[in-house]
């Protein structure tokens, strides 16, 4: 069984590589449309960064039950409830961190040389061709950072855990509500091992997601 | 502006003397007994003018708050060890059991007969299909309890999903996320539900629900606490599920 600090990282992971997946063609999408959709959708990727995070876990709660249309076709499909599991938990990090994914990989493909994009369309590239051949390598530090942010995001996630994951050893008990326990027990000597290491982590990548911004900012 | 705020304090100013002896109390509460307690603050609040502010939790969640300084001035625990740790600490006074708790497990939409054995009942709830809440066994005396039930009847461990407190257990069956649960007979006292099965008292340590002042100072704490004494709350506190304590502590 994983404890909390592997089933962190593991929510982390999982999280970043399909959010990645959604959020690179969307935020290419978002940065090359003039449709009047654009406003409505960048608001709606926003929203997660001023919503109480007890918003987002109140209105899951209610998705993710067998008493609506979502949560009993998950029970049917694969016999147990979306709350409590980690694919609930997967499914809430993607909608809580979908902002540090998106707007990272959009301002990165906006500011994009327009002549070289332009110069491909003229050579025949379609638009997924020259995503991937041309956008994604010149944007790829807004790539990394959009992944990085991500991650540590994930990782500092609480409050939605906290009211949909019913805090299941190996399954949804991930580091942050572990120190939330220990806390209340007064068990001081754990939470300080593990809020020390989240310290160091988010000071760390903090450090390389700035580095990284430093070194673009030089190159420039 | 000015003249307005001036009126206002002035108004304050004469509404003062007659609240004179009116004091407030920073009330901490278990979770289990703040609905009860809210029913009692308004009582409370006709009788004697002394208004309470109510914040809840778990009772190991507000024990922490209070030993790391929280400025409760009395402390409503849903067990009677905290009380008692917060006085051998010297941070409480005059220790007293309130209420005696009384656990339901609750599966909502299945028939349950209150008078059905227990072994029936650990029968009905294997069968069940679906996630079994409980609250945080640690931080919570009504999930305590709960967990010597289970334990009892060797239910399957991979089953259960913890709540912070009673309240969020009851969200998470009300919800419909877990298909059953154990939570306090207060939170669903007087609905007459035929889906909840009163645990027996025989299968769980009793759950005495003890409270300690903390601030000796706060005339509206200890008030309350004389009041919580009376028949009146006795017999409010058995409308609300709980048994009232009979005979001297």
């Amino acid at each position: 069984m994983l404890g909390p600090i592997g089933l962190t990282a593991l929510l982390a992971s999982v999280t970043t590589a399909l959010l990645m997946v959604f959020a690179v063609p969307f935020a290419w999408w978002l940065a090359r449309t003039h449709s009047v959709f654009k406003p409505i959708l960048e608001a709606i990727t926003a929203m997660p960064l001023v919503l109480p995070p007890t918003v987002l876990g109140f209105y899951l709660l209610l998705l993710f039950s067998p008493a609506n249309p979502l949560g009993s076709a998950w029970l049917t499909l694969t016999g147990e409830t979306l709350s409590f599991s980690f694919t609930g938990l997967v499914i809430a990090s993607m909608l809580y961190s979908l902002p540090f994914a998106v707007q990272p990989l959009q301002s990165a493909f906006e500011q994009l040389d327009e002549a070289a994009l332009e110069a491909a369309s003229s050579l025949g590239a379609g638009p997924m061709d020259r995503l991937f051949s041309l956008a994604l390598p010149m944007a790829r530090r807004g790539v990394m950072t959009a992944a990085i942010l991500t991650f540590a995001h994930t990782v500092g996630e609480f409050g939605v855990v906290l009211m949909v994951g019913g805090n299941i050893p190996g399954e949804t008990r991930v580091i942050s509500i572990a120190i939330y326990e220990h806390v209340e027990t007064l068990r001081y000597a754990e939470a300080h091992q593990l809020s020390g290491l989240m310290l160091v982590f988010s000071f760390v990548v903090l450090m390389s997601v700035y580095a990284l911004g430093r070194k673009a900012a030089v190159r420039a | 502006m000015v003249r307005l705020s001036s009126a206002l304090l002035v108004f304050a100013l004469c509404l003062l003397p007659a609240r004179a002896f009116a004091a407030q109390a920073k009330v901490a509460v278990a979770s289990n007994f703040s609905q009860t307690l809210v029913t009692i603050a308004d009582i409370f609040k006709q009788q004697t003018g002394h208004s309470l502010t109510l914040v809840n939790g778990s009772t190991g969640a507000l024990f922490a708050q209070i030993r790391s300084g929280a400025p409760y001035d009395i402390y409503f625990a849903a067990d009677a060890l905290r009380p008692r740790q917060l006085e051998d600490a010297g941070l409480g006074y005059h220790r007293m059991t309130y209420a005696i708790g009384r656990v339901v497990l609750w599966m909502p939409n299945q028939k349950l007969k209150a008078d059905a054995l227990s072994q029936d009942i650990a029968a009905q709830l294997d069968a069940l299909k679906g996630r079994v809440a409980l609250a945080q066994p640690r931080l919570a005396p009504y999930g305590a309890a709960a967990r010597q039930v289970l334990a009892d009847w060797r239910f399957d461990g991979s089953r259960l999903v913890y709540g912070q407190n009673v309240g969020q257990t009851y969200s998470f069956i009300n919800s419909g996320n877990a298909a059953a649960g154990f939570i306090a007979a207060a939170q669903i006292a007087g609905q007459n539900r035929r889906d909840v099965w009163p645990v027996p008292q025989a299968l769980h340590a009793p759950i005495r629900q003890d409270l300690v002042i903390l601030n000796p100072e706060n005339k509206a704490a200890a008030a309350l606490r004389t009041f919580m004494q009376s028949p009146q709350v006795a017999a409010l506190l058995e409308a609300h599920g709980y048994d009232a304590v009979t005979g001297v502590q």
